[in-house]
């Protein structure tokens, strides 16, 4: 149990991170494709289609380590005024929830990944390809959100809700 | 009984390739009064536009409005329909609509029920001009449709989404971008664009397709009703002369000017489209390829 | 189904659940499953809402969202952007106020230097308040202040969330970012004069100070280290969007090179400052995108069930001209400003104002400005404003919510003034980007 609850956190934390590094590549990418049309009139070939699915996944790997964080912004001002005792039960049943929510979305992905696999299915931009590897990113954050808001309805937020925005 | 189909639009609507499917479901909805009708849910603000190719064939909506670029993700051989020089008359004809027809039944799970935008080609638009049909040095916006004869023309080829088109055009990071001869006005491109070239290439195809389970569903009555308002649509497709020659003087009108290819040129020009648009085809499904080679020239 | 029910049964689901304490984002999917379900039809409707969710954030024109977190949050983690605040208080002298005007200076200037107002805010509150505090400032000209400038980041590029409206309305990107700049400085010198009267009618809220005797190098040589040269940052960023020679994706990728650049000249740029620059950046972005892939289904849904088309053809039937329009878009805006967070405010809103702003003839880039001001003042209009949250985290456990809402609120009605004003002068938004377009 104890393994598995530290299997978790080091998951979550790696695909944070790889948001991270995607971040890096993409300002880089972009610095580089401004150098290469500048100076030799040239762009870095597929950038935009690599771009997009950089963005894409760093949204979907990097979702359950926000919820882990407690900075996915909520509305709590109904909340705020009820009893701590109450505002824990409360935080429960939604995430019990937003488990069965992550569940369902999972499920949706994992049956559009399997009929793109089936299909063959090709994503064709300047880079072509294979449609079922991008579906992983939701398939993978939306499994790894089922499992985070089910620790979450049984051992209760682990910090202090962080206002996160603009 | 009645029946109504749920139809959405690749295309936003009122725009150059919305408007012949608006015609139809108007047409449907006239003559189809107990029998069919068509309720459309919209554009792409209700359905994103890469998805309703998905969502047709799997019967999230019954019909659907949409060029095969859209959906070649779940039907990779749609990319050849562009390369048709004959008319869709000619097409249902010569066996080549039948050919189309079962390709999407079985690979896509939808009817095809006929085409439109006959005798649309696609132009290259330029802020600089060209001399001949050499694209070198020339850093051209492209879609999956011409980004192979781009290519082999020399030119770099970049995407850029459809909202920054506008900013890459007046900034210079890009030189040009295709676009069929209708719709630039549309976008608002022409206030940023110098020059078209002509002559023009391929052919715009628009696909009206209805879901397969729907199709068989359907009564013999209703089916009827289908194909004779889509044989009354294509019919609008000989207009289309005459609306690309409204869009010509509009174009010139907002200060594009016609840079015409020599012959020598033009011919280049064509052929580097006939060829690179065919080796893409062989390359996806030889045997479609060779079907579509028989039946799309004339 | 009846389009009136399905958009109240869509829309009061929606404020149920957000009520409940669900995270935004999860409160979108609970009523996309059950819309995807009934509307789009059955699983096949849930399969599409998923490919949906996944097309809408795999979209490059939100590729400057993080790059221009990032940049503001390098300048804040290497404290960069702290030296720079000290630099500019040396300078304000014999103000009324001083520190107050200080606060709008610094929160001005930093806001063309980052994309986030938490930041901006956490940073003006870090740094000033402490100091305000220990020389007596009343509390209340000290937090106004901050978290009024602070909201000026959303208004000033970088901007984030100018550039997700931009994406979202297509409006171009390039000329929603420039037009919120004349409309920022308006409103940072409306705040001048106000802390200036204030200090004036009331000594007791800005005991006056001795400052320490200065020479003229002394007090100029820290702008000129400290501030002078991020104009660099500056001029990479707001001056490659004015002069056209980049798009705002580009300019906000040479942003986060300059803000790297800028933090390493003074030292100050350290492995793990850079690391939590990062991963803050994950947080925002994360946060933001995901409402995005949960809630572009909802507009989609809405639109499918001809719930847009409805309500958009009943509004057209009363006749309003379009100022009226605008006018009850605004009220809307500030109604809902008062209880949600900025991007639900644009994903419920959005579907439906654009399309009516289109068929009443409002223009966009006007619609573009009243939705930066009015989203600007729900950071900070109560029960639920994010930077009157950030000012509590950061104040001693003494000064209580009704002390921040007090302080808060003339900066307010500053801001509502101002929001008049654009109304009756749609110009002061639009002339600047009509430069632009040319
Ligand atoms: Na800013
Ligand atoms: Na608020």
């Amino acid at each position: 149990m104890r393994t598995l609850a530290r299997l978790q956190d080091a998951t979550i934390h790696a695909f944070a991170v790889l948001a991270g590094i995607v971040f890096v590549l993409i300002t880089l990418v972009l610095v580089l494709n401004v150098g290469l049309r500048f100076f030799a009139g040239k762009n870095v070939y597929g950038m935009i289609d690599a771009i997009e699915m950089g963005l894409m996944a760093a949204t979907f790997l990097g979702a359950p380590w926000v919820l882990r964080k407690n900075a996915h912004v909520s509305v709590d001002i109904v909340l705020s005024g009820l009893s701590p005792a109450r505002r824990l039960l409360v935080d429960r049943l939604t995430s019990l929830l937003g488990a069965l929510l992550s569940a369902l979305f999972t499920w949706a992905t994992l049956s559009a990944l399997m009929i793109a696999l089936s299909r063959g299915s090709m994503m064709r931009g300047v880079l072509v390809i294979p449609e079922w590897v991008p579906l992983l990113a939701p398939f993978i954050g939306g499994l790894l959100l089922t499992l985070e808001f089910l620790r979450r309805a049984a051992v209760g937020p682990e910090t202090e809700a962080h206002q996160a925005g603009l | 009984q009645e029946t109504t189909l749920r139809a959405v639009s690749g295309f936003a609507t009122g725009t150059a390739f919305s408007r012949p499917y608006e015609a139809l479901v108007q047409w449907i909805n006239e003559n189809g009064k107990g029998v069919l009708q068509i309720q459309s849910v919209g554009g792409p603000e209700s359905i994103p536009p890469f998805e309703v190719g998905n969502a047709v064939s799997s019967g999230v909506v019954d019909m659907a409005n949409v060029t095969a670029a859209f959906y070649t993700n779940v039907l990779p051989e749609g990319d050849a329909l562009k390369l048709a020089q004959t008319t869709i008359q000619q097409q249902r004809e010569n066996g080549c609509y039948e050919a189309v027809d079962t390709l999407h039944q079985d690979k896509m799970n939808v009817k095809y029920l006929g085409r439109t935008g006959d005798g649309v080609n696609f132009h290259l638009y330029l802020t600089k001009p060209i001399e001949s049909a050499d694209l070198s040095g020339l850093t051209i916006r492209t879609t999956p449709v011409y980004q192979a004869m781009f290519e082999a023309l020399g030119a770099t080829p970049v995407t850029t989404a459809p909202g920054d088109v506008y900013t890459a055009l007046e900034r210079g990071t890009i030189d040009g971008y295709g676009w069929p001869i209708q719709g630039v006005l549309d976008l608002g491109w022409d206030e940023q664009t110098n020059y078209r070239v002509d002559p023009g290439f391929y052919q715009v195809d628009v696909e009206i397709l209805v879901n397969l389970d729907k199709w068989e569903s359907l009564t013999d009555e209703q089916r009827a009703l289908l194909e004779e308002g889509m044989a009354w649509l294509e019919e609008q497709n000989a207009n289309n002369a005459e609306l690309n020659e409204k869009e010509r003087a509009a174009q010139a009108e907002a200060g594009i000017e016609t840079i015409e290819l020599s012959e020598e040129a033009s011919a280049t020009w064509l052929q580097a489209a006939q060829d690179a648009g065919w080796e893409s085809a062989m390359a996806v499904n030889p045997e479609f390829a060779e079907t579509l080679q028989g039946c799309f020239q004339e | 189904m009846d389009w009136a029910l399905t958009l109240s049964l869509m829309l009061g689901a929606l404020i149920l659940l957000l009520a409940t304490g669900l995270p935004v984002a999860f409160a979108f999917i609970a009523v996309n499953v059950v819309g995807a379900y009934f509307i789009l039809g059955g699983e096949n409707g849930l399969i599409q809402m998923a490919r949906n969710a996944f097309q809408s954030v795999a979209n490059y024109s939100l590729a400057p969202i993080p790059l221009f977190i990032l940049m503001g949050e390098i300048l804040f983690q290497s404290r960069v952007a702290h030296r720079a605040i000290d630099a500019v208080e040396r300078l304000v002298t014999r103000i009324p106020g001083r520190l107050a005007v200080v606060t709008v200076f610094g929160g001005t200037i930093f806001a063309a230097l980052s994309g986030s107002t938490i930041a901006n805010t956490a940073m003006l509150g870090s740094t000033l308040m402490p100091s305000m505090l220990k020389k007596g400032y009343h509390p209340t000209l000290a937090m106004g202040p901050i978290m009024a400038s602070g909201a000026i980041a959303m208004l000033i590029p970088p901007s984030a969330l100018a550039v997700l409206l931009g994406s979202l309305a297509g409006i171009s990107i390039s000329q929603i970012l420039v037009a919120g700049i004349i409309p920022a400085l308006i409103l940072s010198a409306a705040f001048v004069v106000l802390i200036v009267m204030s200090a004036l009618m009331r000594p007791d809220l800005a005991p006056s100070e001795e400052l320490p005797q200065m020479t003229m190098w002394e007090r100029w040589r820290p702008f000129c280290v400290y501030v002078l040269p991020l104009s660099g940052i500056f001029a990479t960023v707001i001056g490659s969007l004015i002069v056209g020679i980049a798009s705002p994706t580009d300019a906000a990728a040479l942003g986060c090179l300059a803000a790297v650049v800028a933090s390493l000249a003074y030292r100050s740029l350290t492995w793990a400052n850079l690391v939590e620059a990062l991963m803050e950046t994950v947080k925002l972005t994360v946060m933001i995108m995901f409402i995005i892939a949960a809630s572009q289904t909802f507009s989609q849904i809405l639109s499918f069930s001809g719930a847009t088309s409805g309500l958009i053809g009943l509004i057209n039937g009363w006749e309003l001209t379009s100022i009226q329009v605008l006018i009850g878009m605004i009220l809307l805006l500030l109604f809902l400003g008062c209880f949600i967070d900025q991007v639900s405010m644009l994903m419920i809103t959005i579907p439906i104002f654009i399309p009516l702003a289109n068929s009443v003839g409002i223009d966009l880039l006007v619609l573009g400005v009243i939705y930066l001001l009015t989203m600007e003042i729900a950071l900070l209009t109560p029960p639920f404003g994010l930077l009157l949250f950030v000012m509590q985290g950061v104040v001693p456990s003494s000064i209580t919510m009704k002390h921040i809402y007090a302080a808060v609120t003339p900066f307010v009605m500053i801001k509502l003034v101002v929001l008049a004003l654009i109304v009756a002068v749609p110009e002061l938004g639009t002339w600047l980007p009509g430069l632009l377009a040319r």
